[in-house]
């Protein structure tokens, strides 16, 4: 069921914890500058306050901490304000900033001793930092964008941030220049990075604003506000390009040179005012504020994980594939001393060696994958929201009920799992839940029911999006499918009913005449199984007409390192990943049947077809031996079996990719190193699959017109 | 030294290798099985080149002097075992594995249309960087580093514009020898779409 509220996750408490630290080493560094005497706070520094109380605020709201996520806003509008000048950033702000961030930081601690804070025991800070946002009106200095010649078309489309840094920059007597630049199309990123770093070190970039006078259609310009305290010769120099032609933007009023003061001299009695209203509200904040001491107790970080770099695992899980086969020739060395001088002595120690080294390195390989799990729960939130959103805007009335968040699955996995699933819920909403009418006239509850499951099954995980919406029109498929000219018509009788719904993962199919903003987009169901594909994954689809449809996506629970079964065909040696394959099973030629020139075989009272690596891979065709194995692999009623000469081994592989220039390769999911320096392929049974259901008729064309090896 | 001297080298290849300070790093110790030459300046007796000048690794397509750019070049190994893939062009062996990272051999001479090259002794694979996803090319093996200016580089000729011509990139001349440089881009080209 749903779940929201529940236990705060320790990836959160990780999460929010750096935050609050990311905002106290910011405000340090403000402080810091203001000691210095610098006229402002790094701009820079500032937007990264905003966006970190932004975010926080973003991440509370999720995990429903309300005070927090009230405090983070509260904060976020004093940093706003600060960001686009309306306040200060004066000692008295900085004051109320670092009382706020401590408060978060003890937020979170409650939150990890799951402590509920009601939102009304942040009242007093929130008063005191809306004080400080508030200040607007005192603090704002004299319009200085007067001083300049600044066209209205220019002042109009300034954001007012922009419009900000533009003041802040007259403020400090900055002479303003207009950089008129113009690129070629394809790189103009580059050039435009490269200004951005020269202006950089002599002043300020406020804004770049695309200009319409393009000489010609390949270029594309950019009229750059720039505020400086350099010549326009020291600027037009810096630059070095001829193509930019620097234009100082001529003062209003002609006057002296502007000292320091001069612009920000009617602002100064204001911002007098403002230094007096600031130190007000400190006063009053310590009076309401009693228990200021309490707040700043602890200061030892509440989260107890580490957040590390994906990568890094990788490379370590890549590290112990390696090791796998230096384990694997210490055993066949050991195997070899056995065989030479029997069982004793060193051979006997070097063995017993090798075994310990063997469990530890299982051991070490378990811990890894451990590190890599997370749970299915974020994931799972992340849809409830969009799919509450999306049944909003599509005017249904859908409740989404989760089970099994709990699961675990492969960090990679879930992040790439996310896209296809939101797709799934989408297509869920708006093609199978009906508007609350026409279910009401069917018969069924207003509210209809999304269920978003995850189960583990051994080294699997099966998700599932299942709906109680209108199902899936079989007539219309096969009719839209035939119109599409995805299938002949003498081949749409002899559909079966999964054959029918694996039509809609045809790349060009679409049940819906209209395309809707959320299902529609050009993104298919077959995009979705490509991705889950790319997961190693495998997609299926079931559905009552007015009942429902149910969507089963079965994931391997890791990619990294994979258990394999090392085949040889026609004297090659293959890898079948392990979680692809169902049973293995000798054949001999009579166990083969023909059915319209398709070979089948018979498995436990189910035909299978079968499929020959020699012909779909072009091998040398000598002739099969007289007793072949077959690897039967596949979901439901979709399988296949692989005629293989021999079973060699199992052995867990690492798959590597076969690279960029060999990427369109289909059929072939990668290659791995076996211990004896050798590199074999592994085979995508997924892609095959596929190709056996897609080019359905013949039992070897595959599909696939690429020329083969000879 | 006297690994240079191949049963199937011809006798001008000789003295051009011999004379070849590199030579011990273009044929591989057997020891090695994959042998890393570093192209730093240093290694060409640590002169370093003006900027007109372009230093090509050149090597032997049966009877033709090929040559590319050497800053192309990421190392130089003996041809190992190649596991062959299926689905590929007819010119793609198949793929090594190169320290860990996996790595497609193209048979050059495929590629050039200049009909099957026998593997010998000398045959050694051109690993190139390829825009960081490196591609071995298979070639019938590896005489020297010269030096050329830049500016010397001609046009390909009308008449070698055959079926190949579009692989050139251009012809330098030394003395009378007579160098076909390669457009990597365009083998790329080749490798990735012609699958």
């Amino acid at each position: 069921m749903t779940s929201t509220g529940g236990g705060v996750s320790p990836e959160f408490i990780a999460e929010a914890q750096e935050i609050v630290d990311a905002l106290g080493r910011d405000l340090i560094g403000a402080e810091q500058e203001q000691r210095e005497g610098r006229d402002e706070v790094d701009p820079d520094r500032v937007n990264n306050l905003f966006r970190s109380a932004h975010s926080l605020k973003g991440l509370a709201g999720m995990f429903g901490l309300d005070a927090l996520a009230r405090l983070a806003h509260d904060l976020e509008s004093v940093l706003d304000a600060l960001r686009l000048g309306r306040v200060l950033f004066d000692k008295a702000a900085l004051d109320v900033l670092f009382a706020a961030v401590e408060r978060a930081g003890a937020l979170i601690a409650s939150a990890a001793a799951g402590e509920d804070v009601p939102v009304s025991a942040i009242e007093d800070m929130g008063a005191r930092l809306t004080k400080v946002a508030r200040g607007d009106t005192n603090v704002k200095v004299a319009e200085p964008l007067e001083l300049f010649e600044l066209g209205e078309d220019v002042l109009s489309v300034l954001t007012e941030y922009e419009e900000h840094r533009l003041r802040e920059n007259i403020s400090k007597g900055r002479q303003l220049y207009m950089l008129r630049t113009s690129f070629d199309l394809t790189n103009f990123d580059v050039g435009l990075a490269e200004i951005d770093a020269t202006v950089k070190k002599l002043g300020e970039v406020i804004t770049k604003l695309p200009s319409s006078k393009a000489a010609d259609p390949g270029a594309i310009s950019f009229d750059i506000i720039v505020g400086s305290d350099a010549t326009s010769d020291e600027l037009a120099k810096a630059i070095g390009d001829e193509r930019v032609e620097v234009v100082p933007i001529p003062r209003r009023r002609p006057q002296a040179r502007p000292t320091r003061a001069t612009p920000a001299a009617e602002g100064a009695a204001a911002e007098s005012s403002a230094k007096a209203m600031a130190r007000e509200l400190v006063e009053q904040a310590i009076v309401t504020e009693p228990d200021i001491e309490s707040e700043a107790t602890s200061v030892r970080s509440v989260s107890r994980t580490v957040r590390v770099d994906i990568r890094r695992l990788d490379r370590l899980m890549n590290l112990v594939g390696e090791l796998g086969l230096t384990r694997a020739a210490f055993m066949r060395i050991s195997d070899a001393m056995k065989r030479e001088h029997g069982f004793s002595g060193l051979a006997v120690d070097l063995y017993k060696e090798g075994r310990s080294f063997e469990r530890r390195l299982a051991e070490l390989q378990a811990g890894i994958m451990e590190v890599r799990m997370v749970p299915l729960e974020n994931l799972f939130e992340r849809m409830q929201r969009i799919g509450r959103k999306i049944g909003r805007e599509l005017k249904r009335e859908v409740r989404i009920e989760t089970q099994g968040e709990s699961t675990e699955l492969d960090k990679l996995i879930v992040e790439d799992l996310a896209d296809p699933l939101m797709h799934l819920i989408r297509n869920a909403l708006d093609h199978g839940i009906e508007p609350p009418e026409e279910r009401v006239a069917a018969g069924k509850p207003g509210e209809g029911v999304v269920k978003l499951s995850a189960t583990a099954q051994g080294n699997h995980v099966v998700v599932e999006v299942s709906d109680d919406g209108r199902g899936i029109d079989v007539k219309r498929t096969v009719a839209l499918a035939m119109e599409r000219g995805l299938i002949t018509p003498e081949r749409a009788a002899e559909l079966t009913r999964r054959e029918i719904f694996n039509l809609l993962f045809l790349p060009g199919f679409s049940t819906r005449a209209e395309v809707s903003e959320y299902s529609g987009r050009g993104v298919g169901m077959d995009v979705v199984k490509t991705n889950i594909s790319q997961l190693s994954g495998v997609i299926d689809i079931d559905s009552r007409e007015g009942m429902g449809t149910k969507v089963v996506v079965t994931l391997p629970i890791t990619l990294a390192i994979i258990p394999a079964l090392i085949v040889a065909v026609a004297g090659r040696i293959y890898a079948i990943p392990l979680n692809n394959v169902q049973e293995t099973l000798a054949l001999t030629h009579a166990d083969v049947k023909t059915i319209e020139r398709r070979e089948v075989i018979s498995v436990r009272g189910a035909t299978v077809p079968l499929l020959d690596l020699r012909t779909l891979f072009g091998l040398p065709d000598e002739a099969r031996p007289r007793t072949v194995y077959a690897v039967v692999a596949g979901a439901g009623q979709n399988r296949m079996a692989l005629v293989v000469d021999d079973l060699v081994s199992q052995q867990d592989i690492v798959i590597k990719s076969l690279g960029r220039w060999l990427r369109n390769v289909r059929g072939v999911a990668g290659a791995a190193e076996l211990g004896n320096q050798q590199t074999i392929l592994v085979i995508d049974m997924v892609e095959l699959l596929g190709e056996m259901s897609a080019g359905a008729g013949t039992s070897n064309s595959g599909g696939n017109p690429r020329r083969s090896t000879p | 030294m006297s690994r240079v001297k191949n049963p199937d080298a011809d006798d001008t290849w000789h003295e051009l290798v011999a004379a070849d300070p590199l030579a011990d790093f273009f044929v591989a110790p057997d020891q090695q099985d994959h042998v890393v030459t570093s192209y730093g300046g240093d290694t060409f007796g640590g002169q370093r080149l003006g900027r007109e000048m372009a230093e090509l690794l050149v090597f032997w397509m049966g009877n033709e002097e090929y040559a590319i750019d050497i800053l192309e070049i990421q190392e130089l190994i003996k041809l190992p075992l190649v596991t062959p893939v299926p689905r590929t062009a007819e010119s793609c062996l198949g793929i090594i594995s190169l320290r860990g990272t996996i790595v497609p051999v193209i048979d050059l001479s495929r590629i050039l249309k200049l009909g099957a090259q026998p593997v010998t002794r000398s045959t050694r694979v051109l690993v190139l960087r390829a825009e960081g996803d490196p591609i071995g090319l298979v070639v019938d093996r590896v005489t020297s580093v010269v030096r050329i200016e830049r500016d010397s580089i001609e046009p390909v000729p009308r008449t070698m514009q055959s079926d190949a011509g579009d692989l050139l990139s251009g012809v330098g001349r030394i003395d009378d020898r007579l160098l076909i440089i390669l457009d990597l881009p365009a083998i790329m080209a080749v490798v990735e779409h012609r699958k």
